[in-house]
């Protein structure tokens, strides 16, 4: 069965960069990507898209990533895997987006390698 | 209300060129040459693509990054891989995101400063003959750079926040 990623970010060309990193990384088994550009479009996806893994800028208007991370621990998608992706790297961001659930962090700019390594990190083979 | 203190200005060029370095060679492999910094209380009027972000927090300000519209479309070109002939929606997403990685990285760095800083979601101006200005009272530092033989500017002013 393939990977289907979510990618939340409000810029519609950091979807388009991380989608084409993603596909760039070797990453096995990668199927679709679906977007949303906030974090209430993103739980409506999950509501009718099968998603495996979640990819989400923290500083979106309307619903932020960590606001969404907040809002899916309430969800029957509450175990899925999000990798934050973000200029927001502080200490204490992490600190609470890890408190949220999330299971990684990938800091803007980055590589596609940088990409694949955060990838490997968290997510199962 | 705004304290009159101000940053030492070569700690923000410091922080601006390297964050402006690290978003050009990660994300677009491309270099960049810093010029001459400088300061301005009232920087002039410009034609081209801006894009704007606030920081908020124990500093107060804002931060711009500046270009003309044909290096806007180079930019586009090169986050999105593809051939961008004129200023449309993707490619001032893509000027907006470019400020966003820029004043984050900058935010970053320059919280070892100031403590802990928010910074708003980007606005993008494209046009021409227009200032953009802050109400901030402290003077604008401008940082310019040299890529693919045209120039373009990362701005900010910053005061403590009284």
């Amino acid at each position: 069965m393939g990977i289907n990623v979510l990618i939340v970010d409000d810029a519609s060309v950091m979807r388009k960069i991380l989608g084409r990193s993603l596909r760039q990384a070797k990453i096995s088994g990668l199927d679709s990507i679906v977007e949303a550009n906030d974090g209430a479009k993103a739980l409506e996806k999950l509501g009718g898209d099968s998603v495996h893994w979640i990819f989400s800028d923290i500083n979106m208007p309307n619903v932020n990533g960590l606001e969404f991370l907040r809002r899916l621990k309430e969800t029957p998608h509450k175990d899925l895997p999000v990798i934050m992706v973000t200029t927001e790297g502080g200490e204490k961001t992490v600190m609470e987006a890890i408190s949220l659930g999330a299971k990684g962090f990938i800091r803007k700019p980055f590589t596609t390698a940088q990409m694949e390594g955060a990838v490997s990190k968290v997510m199962p083979d | 209300m705004l304290a009159e203190t101000a940053m030492d200005q070569q700690v923000i060029v410091d922080a601006i060129r390297g964050a402006t370095e690290n978003v050009f060679s990660t994300m677009m492999e491309l270099e960049v040459e810093t010029l001459e910094p400088s300061d301005h209380q009232e920087p002039g009027a410009v034609d081209g693509v801006v894009s704007l972000l606030g920081f908020t927090g124990p500093w107060t300000g804002t931060g711009m990054f500046y270009c003309s519209d044909d290096l806007a479309c180079k930019l586009g070109s090169a986050l999105l891989m593809t051939e961008v002939a004129e200023v449309n929606g993707e490619v001032l997403n893509g000027i907006g995101e470019l400020a966003n990685m820029i004043l984050g990285n900058f935010k970053e760095t320059i919280e070892t400063q100031t403590g802990p800083l928010a910074l708003t979601v980007p606005t993008v101006v494209y046009g021409k003959n227009f200032q953009a200005r802050s109400p901030v009272l402290a003077s604008w530092t401008i940082v310019p750079f040299k890529v693919a033989d045209n120039t373009f500017e990362v701005r900010v002013c910053m005061q403590q926040t009284e």
